[in-house]
């Protein structure tokens, strides 16, 4: 069933290739972030995804966190939690393009990335471009469609762009591509290799909501979604500026020797079958950056590293033989990770 | 700063050179002065070589001082070293070099000769004013601090001289000393200007620093040249202050030069004060003796109303070879006197003369007195003299006088002061039972600076209840202060008293060595007693304190006012037992006489220098080190890496090391994987701070944390000086609520100290690693 459900909100400016690239929106301070600009943003983003999903700041926390540092999100947890709530929520209260894609063993690569078609008036190919041609793209239960689905669509993920016969097809700014997986049910899943996971910037799972929140949930979601209330609080033009103002936050070199150490503990732990990559701490470094920034600071500390450490580490690593025997997870090595090494400068 | 540092030193080596200059003066040879040169440079040399080297100002005088000491010790007594070693004979020849000091300095009023022990004790004391003044001025910056060694070591001129100090000598080190001061306190001032024009970068402020820079050095100069000038204005325009220290030296004025001939009172008033003094030399000589003797030019036992006069007294025996006990013909020294202008009939000469010889001029010697007289002024003479060198046990042995010699005059006391000294005499040889041992505790007594003053002004003189003026001698004992006069009237006095024949010798002090010559001056007038002792004849004693007196007889000096409890006696009779070792290790200078109780007070003072106690006080000195070794090591390095801080980073980075470290030895540790604002809660916590302190607290890991991960340039000075402050006050809240062994240990055990001392094997030999 090769469904290809199309959600676009509004169809603004979904003109193709046409890129608004980072550097030419007018940043208003030259050399440093405008703190202003994105914690007005965050405010108005967090505001309006809070009314949706209540009783989880945190989560909506990194959600906005890794939009704002230009990374990918992926969500897991058991069904029913409000993983695609999430992201759907996050897609409507920004005015821009929207795609959702259900990922089922059928879905072809060319229905995520498009096609070329030969128009018999025009008499020559024309591309009709796939749903990943978007700026926020809902990659729903990605872990059904077959390894080759799935490549097509991480490959477009890390190099913004597609390559269709032979022609290289530039995606839109912002991109975000939120995907969510369920852990749960294996029955006729591809699990998304390491290679594929470490393109996400980080990884994160609902978790119930508390009693009272629940209860909440029932009275406002009963009658109708609150999801339809919703309206854009912001636009992808102003996602662009914030995503650059972030790349502005200044990281000092002891945060990025520590984040080097995190990753150096990693790769040599025993705990671990494979470490971390250096696209991880890239990863880790810029979502720090987001992270400050909504905190209102204009540099990173290391509790910044530390709390989005989980989220961006833990999915990309394997863990050894002794850690699974011990049922143990790559969060709770990550946690230890963190435990063990000096926060810098410490070393005398 | 170097080249302020280069000046600073300079500055200060002169200073410490211009300073002990005036030293030169204290001895008859200068051979010592290149030596001392050299030092001082050795010592300005290293400093500035230290202090390129380390920071750590102490490091820097410990090395002045081990190399100074080690170049020294090489030069003086380095053939007591092995394998370039010093050894512990090194500390017992450089002992006995100060031993040999010591002893040239009791022996000899100034200009003392030039041994070698006299050179290496000066250049020990020339090193140690230079390295004090190096390391207060250069080293920590402070010269203010280092005009006191300047003047100790100008006062040890001023305090023994003898003539007049000129006053370059005072003026040179203290112009170096003011530039010294001028060269830091710019130094210092402008880095506040400049620190502040950073901070708070603004321009008003920034000028506002300059003038106040400007009107403050400006201040500061105005106010150093006015002390300066009031120094030298004021004691010469106050006429009582009697000894016009600054401009005369020891109250010896430069002016009133005479031409022709002395005339030489024959009457001495007691009531008069020396207040002038005549420069103009009486005659110069030479002798073969070592010891120099005062040279006498009459003696009178004649005392009366206040006044000592010649009695018409005629000895017309020429070549008569007087009442003198026979003396040994190897203790006959002869003195050679030429440009005399001592007017006729005096001559002076030491006591007792043997034989003049004047080229045909006749000349006779007084039977009583023993003075020598001629008719007419001779220009050049040649007296051949005794050394009188009766030891003391002898001395103490000699019974009453009763020779014919003595006349009613040499008994005599002022009916009017005869209680009064009677009772004082009384008191000042009370358990003293021969001559000798009275007439050094009187003499003792007379010399203890303590009690009397020497002054050449008397003052106002006292009047008793009838409102007559005091007997000169009761007004010595009431004012306590005279000069030569006073005192040897005094003593002799106190000597008639207890029945020992006694009279007034008016004469010269041996005077000073120009060129070959020794010159006697019209201001080395000098007037001392003479006892009588019972075969021995007429004995000098030398009751006047202060360098403007001679130098007291062998005979006549012990240990302090040790002879006065009888402790003297004693130890003069077991060293007579072993004397012929003591004397003849003495000394190649003890000359004719043999003196034990000098060689037994030097040897008590030796005997405090023995190895075992300078191993002991070292062992002292190394066990409070040791018991201090890990604070002062944490406070040396907490020292050197807030010194070595050049950003405001790193200052921070080690005031927070510095309390991390602290609350580690308090029990809170820091473990490796928290941040700073979990280290926070568990110090707020575990420190049981206060809502002030944790907000303290919380100031200090903001500022931490903004320095260490914000921007550089946006850590600002203010808040380093915040954090300093919160750090001290968190330290002090947090060391309260632990328990004192845990604070004691804290202080005794830091982390940080020992740390380093762990660690100290791994940096010296990295190979083990």
């Amino acid at each position: 069933m090769g469904t290809t459900t199309e959600d676009s909100v509004t169809t603004t400016d979904t003109g193709l290739g046409t890129t608004a690239s980072p550097g030419s929106s007018a940043s208003p301070t030259k050399g440093a972030a405008d703190l202003g600009l994105i914690h007005d943003v965050a405010e108005r983003l967090m505001g309006a995804m809070t009314s949706v999903i209540e009783g989880k700041p945190d989560v909506v926390r990194t959600t906005v966190t890794v939009l704002f540092a230009g990374g990918h999100l992926l969500i897991e947890d058991v069904p029913g939690v409000g993983k695609t709530m999430l992201a759907k929520t996050l897609a409507r209260s920004i005015d821009a393009t929207v795609r959702r894609i259900q990922f089922t063993p059928d879905l072809l690569p060319s229905d995520v990335t498009g096609v070329s078609i030969f128009n018999q008036d025009a008499r020559r190919f024309e591309f009709r471009p796939g749903a990943i041609f978007a700026n926020v793209v809902v990659g729903d239960e990605i872990n059904r469609a077959s390894p080759k689905t799935q490549s097509a669509l991480l490959e477009s993920m890390e190099e913004r762009q597609v390559t269709v016969d032979g022609t290289t097809y530039t995606l839109q700014a912002p991109f975000i591509v939120m995907a969510t997986q369920n852990p749960i049910e294996m029955e006729g899943t591809y699990p998304l290799p390491e290679a594929q996971r470490d393109r996400f910037m980080a990884r994160i799972s609902m978790g119930y909501p508390a009693p009272s929140a629940e209860l909440d949930l029932l009275e406002t979601h009963g009658a109708s979604s609150p999801l339809d209330a919703l309206t854009p609080v912001t636009d992808a033009e102003t996602i662009n500026r914030v995503v650059h103002a972030v790349s502005k936050v200044h990281a000092s070199p002891a945060i990025r020797q520590y984040i080097v150490d995190l990753m150096t503990r990693s790769r040599s732990t025993t705990a671990l079958r494979l470490g971390a990559s250096p696209r991880a701490a890239l990863h880790l470094l810029r979502a720090s950056r987001a992270f400050a920034a909504l905190e209102g600071r204009d540099h990173v500390i290391p509790d910044d590293v530390q709390v989005l450490a989980g989220p961006v580490l833990a999915h990309r690593l394997m863990p050894s033989s002794e850690t699974q025997l011990a049922r143990r997870t790559t969060a709770e090595v990550v946690t230890d990770l963190l435990r063990q090494v000096p926060v810098p400068p410490s070393a005398r | 700063m170097t080249r302020r540092r280069w000046r600073i030193t300079l500055l200060a080596a002169l200073a410490t050179l211009s300073a002990v200059y005036p030293i030169t003066s204290l001895f008859v040879e200068t051979t010592w002065l290149p030596q001392a040169v050299f030092v001082i440079a050795l010592v300005a040399g290293l400093g500035l070589v230290g202090r390129g080297l380390t920071r750590s100002r102490s490091l820097v005088v410990l090395l002045q001082v081990l190399v100074t000491a080690y170049v020294i010790l090489a030069s003086h007594v380095g053939e007591t070293f092995t394998v370039l070693l010093p050894t512990p004979t090194t500390v017992e020849a450089a002992n006995s070099l100060g031993l040999q000091a010591l002893d040239t300095i009791n022996r000899y009023s100034a200009p003392a000769p030039l041994n070698e022990g006299i050179t290496f004790c000066l250049v020990v004391a020339v090193a140690l004013v230079a390295i004090a003044v190096d390391a207060m001025a250069a080293t920590w910056r402070s010269p203010a601090a280092a005009g006191l060694p300047l003047l100790t070591a100008y006062l040890i001129t001023a305090a023994n001289g003898q003539s007049a100090l000129a006053l370059r000598f005072f003026v040179v080190p203290v112009a170096l000393w003011l530039m010294m001061l001028h060269t830091t306190a710019r130094a210092q001032f402008g880095r506040w200007g400049t620190a502040n024009a950073a901070d708070q970068s603004e321009i008003d402020e920034a000028a506002h620093d300059r003038d106040a820079l400007r009107s403050f050095t400006m201040g500061a100069l105005k106010l150093g040249a006015v002390g300066v000038v009031v120094a030298l204005l004021v004691p010469a325009v106050i006429p009582h202050l009697p000894p016009r220290y600054l401009t005369e030296g020891l109250g010896r004025s430069g002016g009133g030069a005479g031409e022709g001939s002395v005339g030489f009172n024959d009457t001495l008033d007691l009531s008069r004060s020396l207040n002038d003094q005549d420069q103009s030399p009486v005659l110069t000589y030479t002798t073969t003796g070592f010891t120099r003797p005062p040279l006498r030019v009459l003696a009178t036992s004649y005392y009366s109303r206040g006044q000592w006069s010649v009695a018409g007294s005629t000895g017309d025996q020429p070549d008569s070879g007087t009442a003198l006990p026979p003396v040994d013909p190897r203790r006959r020294y002869v003195m050679s006197v030429s440009d005399n202008t001592l007017a006729a009939p005096r001559i002076a000469a030491p006591y007792p003369v043997v034989a003049v010889g004047m080229e045909g001029t006749p000349w006779s010697i007084d039977k009583v007195t023993g003075d020598v007289r001629t008719d007419r002024a001779v220009s050049s003479y040649e007296v051949t003299y005794a050394d009188l060198a009766p030891s003391p046990p002898e001395l103490r042995e000699s019974g009453a006088p009763d020779a014919r010699d003595i006349t009613d005059d040499d008994l005599t006391i002022p009916d009017r002061s005869r209680d009064l000294i009677q009772q004082w005499s009384d008191e000042v040889t009370r358990g003293q039972d021969n001559p000798l041992d009275k007439a050094i505790a009187i003499q003792n007594h007379l010399r203890d600076t303590s009690r009397y003053t020497y002054s050449l002004d008397l003052g106002e003189q006292l009047r008793d209840d009838q409102g007559r003026l005091l007997e000169p001698i009761q007004n010595f004992y009431q004012t306590r202060r005279g000069y030569c006069v006073q005192f040897a009237t005094a003593m002799i006095m106190l000597a008639r008293s207890q029945g020992i024949p006694a009279r007034m010798a008016i004469g010269f002090l041996p005077g000073q060595l120009s060129g070959d010559r020794y010159v006697v001056r019209a201001s080395d007038a000098h007037a001392w007693p003479e006892l009588y002792f019972q075969g021995y004849g007429w004995l000098r004693f030398e009751p006047t304190p202060s360098a403007r007196s001679g130098t007291p007889p062998p005979y006549a000096v012990l240990g302090a006012d040790g002879g006065a409890t009888g402790g003297g006696r004693e130890v003069s009779e077991t060293n007579t037992a072993s004397g012929g070792a003591s004397t003849a290790s003495a000394t190649t200078q003890a000359t004719a006489a043999p003196v034990p109780q000098q060689q037994t007070f030097i040897e008590s003072v030796g005997q405090a220098f023995t190895l075992r106690n300078i191993v002991l006080a070292l062992a002292l000195i190394l066990g409070l080190l040791a018991a201090f070794a890990m604070p002062i090591t944490a406070w040396l390095l907490r020292l050197r890496r807030r010194r070595a801080a050049v950003t405001q980073q790193e200052l921070i980075e080690a005031e927070w090391d510095d309390l991390t470290s602290h609350f580690g030895d308090l029990g809170l540790s820091a473990p490796e994987g928290v941040t700073l604002r979990q280290l926070r809660e568990r110090y707020v916590t575990g420190g049981h701070l206060d809502e002030e302190n944790a907000t303290a607290m919380r100031r200090v890991t903001a500022t931490l944390e903004k320095s260490r991960y914000d921007l550089p340039e946006r850590t600002t000075a203010q808040e380093a000086f915040r954090l300093h402050h919160d750090i001290r006050s968190i330290r002090r809240q947090v060391g309260r609520t632990r328990a004192w062994q845990t604070r004691m240990r804290s202080f005794f055990w830091p982390e940080a100290g020992v740390s380093f001392w762990r660690s100290l094997p791994d940096r010296l030999f990295p190979s083990r690693r």
